[in-house]
């Protein structure tokens, strides 16, 4: 356990300290830009003549500095990729890899430090040549320049030695459990990745085109930058597959049903409205015993209890509850507020816009009963499943079904029967009956 | 340095952005039929309409500009 913990530690460090690396590299080549910008602006003010002789061998050397710097930086993000990938497997080959990239990182930044030397030698050689005057004012603003770059590349060039140990330092995956909280850390989401991968880029690109003032920069970074903060923005945090959803909620239907059979009720669900209840926001089922529908006192009615005595049935909380409820969150108001011209306005969007369950749902109302017609929902395994039990889908309904009566009973106030649910030939169309009761 | 896109530049890739956006928010939306695909439709279509309230707020800049023009 000590060991995988300091494992963790140890990758951070190292992550920490390349990404440091890079950083310095970022910032040698700004102060080699600055440099740069001294030799070819200010150095023609101390009598420099332009020629390509000295020019063509200080721009080689230019280039190659920069590409070194670029190089350096690119090799030390795929290093990390590897310290990345080397945390979680623990293999011997992305350990190696990483260190090789590492090694290649610190022999790169030698090059540019060389190639650095050459250019500097151009400069206080080869310059006074061409009619170069040495000048305290130019002299020292390039000697701070030149000591800044090359003190950052030898930090950089010791800091990745640093790194080299500490990952040499490491165990291999033999010797070393990975903590679960060490997965979770390095965990990988590809989409997130890809997103963040298209905005940075974006980002630099953006960076680059003021830098270079590129029109074809500017939109590429734009582009890149917008789509990578979209694509971050619309990506769902979570979902869960159908079929786990199904799952977990057959048992409780089975549960339902032996109940319903064992207690011996021939009665259809009563979805009780929130003036019999002594919590308005929750919902409660009355199963009578007989056929009759005959409704329980509100001083009767017990939220805690499971079966009435007068009269003769039992309490059950809905399955549709908590499916109620969620819709209740979504809407941003209690069905309690509501009255049923509301449902009928504002269903169909939260429904098929704000839930996505169905692709379409029609509600229609006529004296005492309430009619509604939902079309492809994504219950419909479940509801398929609630079918099965024969008393419980006479009585209490399907989940939706029973989220849609606990839903109308706390709208209209009124007791809620289920009185017929149909499906098309097809299969897409669920149309369901439900009939307001008279106390 | 400066930024290399002019106001026009950047009117012109908020309209077309948003023009993308807007179609394809459309076309996903639940009301076709489109309930299977992944993403945060609610989202998509409050950035393609903000894009779109901005390429008309870059073109109400323009007009105001052109009548204190003349």
């Amino acid at each position: 356990m000590l060991m995988a913990t300091l494992t963790l530690t140890r990758s951070k460090i190292i992550l920490t300290q390349l990404f440091v690396v890079i950083v310095l590299n970022v910032f040698s080549l700004h102060f080699f830009t600055l440099l740069d910008h001294i030799v070819h602006n200010d150095l023609y003010r101390y009598g420099l003549q332009f020629n390509h002789e000295w020019a063509g061998q200080y721009w080689t050397y230019s280039r190659l500095i920069v590409s070194s710097l670029a190089i350096v930086m690119l090799v030390t993000s795929i290093s990390m990729a590897f310290i990345l990938i080397h945390v979680r497997t623990c293999g011997p080959v992305s350990r190696f890899v990483s260190c090789l990239l590492l090694m290649m990182g610190i022999a790169v930044t030698g090059g540019s430090a060389f190639f650095f030397n050459r250019l500097d030698y151009i400069i206080h050689n080869d310059l006074y040549r061409y009619g170069l005057q040495f000048s305290y004012e130019w002299a020292v603003q390039y000697w701070t320049y030149a000591k800044l770059m090359l003190g950052l590349l030898g930090f950089a060039a010791a800091s990745t030695v640093i790194s080299i140990v500490l990952i040499l330092a490491g165990k291999l995956k033999q010797e070393v459990p990975l903590l679960p909280r060490a997965r979770a850390f390095f965990k990988i989401d590809p989409t997130k990745l890809i997103c963040l991968v298209l905005f940075f880029v974006g980002a630099i690109a953006l960076a680059f085109s003021i830098y270079y003032t590129s029109s074809i920069l500017a939109f590429i970074g734009l582009g890149l930058t917008f789509w990578g903060a979209l694509l971050l923005h619309v990506t769902p945090s979570k979902h869960v597959p159908l079929e786990l959803l199904n799952a977990t909620a057959t048992s409780t239907l089975t549960n339902i049903e032996k109940i319903i059979t064992d207690s011996n009720l021939n009665g259809k669900g009563i979805y009780l409205p929130p003036k019999y209840l002594k919590h308005f926001e929750s919902s409660l089922i009355f199963i009578p015993s007989k056929a009759e529908q005959i409704l329980p006192k509100p001083e009767e009615v017990e939220e805690e209890k499971l079966y009435s005595k007068n009269p003769d049935g039992i309490f059950l909380t809905p399955p549709g509850l908590a499916l109620s409820k969620l819709f209740e969150k979504e809407l941003g108001t209690s069905f309690t507020k509501t009255d049923l011209n509301h449902l009928q306005e504002k269903l169909p969007k939260l429904f098929i816009e704000d839930m996505e369950i169905v692709e379409g749902i029609d509600i229609k109302t006529e004296n005492n009963t309430i009619t509604i017609e939902i079309t492809n929902h994504i219950l419909k395994d479940i509801c398929e499943e609630a079918r099965k039990y024969q008393k419980l889908h006479e009585s209490i309904g399907c989940p939706l079904c029973s989220a849609l009566a606990c839903a109308l009973a706390k709208a209209t106030g009124k007791p809620i029967t289920i009185e017929r649910e149909e499906q098309s030939q097809n299969g897409k169309t669920t149309k369901i009956r439900y009939c307001m009761l008279e106390e | 340095m400066q930024f290399p896109l002019s106001f026009w530049d950047v009117s012109l890739w908020l309209a077309i952005t948003a023009i993308i956006l807007l179609i394809t928010a459309e076309l996903i939306s639940p009301y076709y039929g489109q309930t299977n695909l992944f993403i945060e439709k609610g989202r998509l279509r409050k950035v393609a309409l903000t894009l779109g309230i901005l390429f008309l707020l870059t073109v109400l800049i323009r007009i105001f500009e052109v009548i204190i023009r003349t």
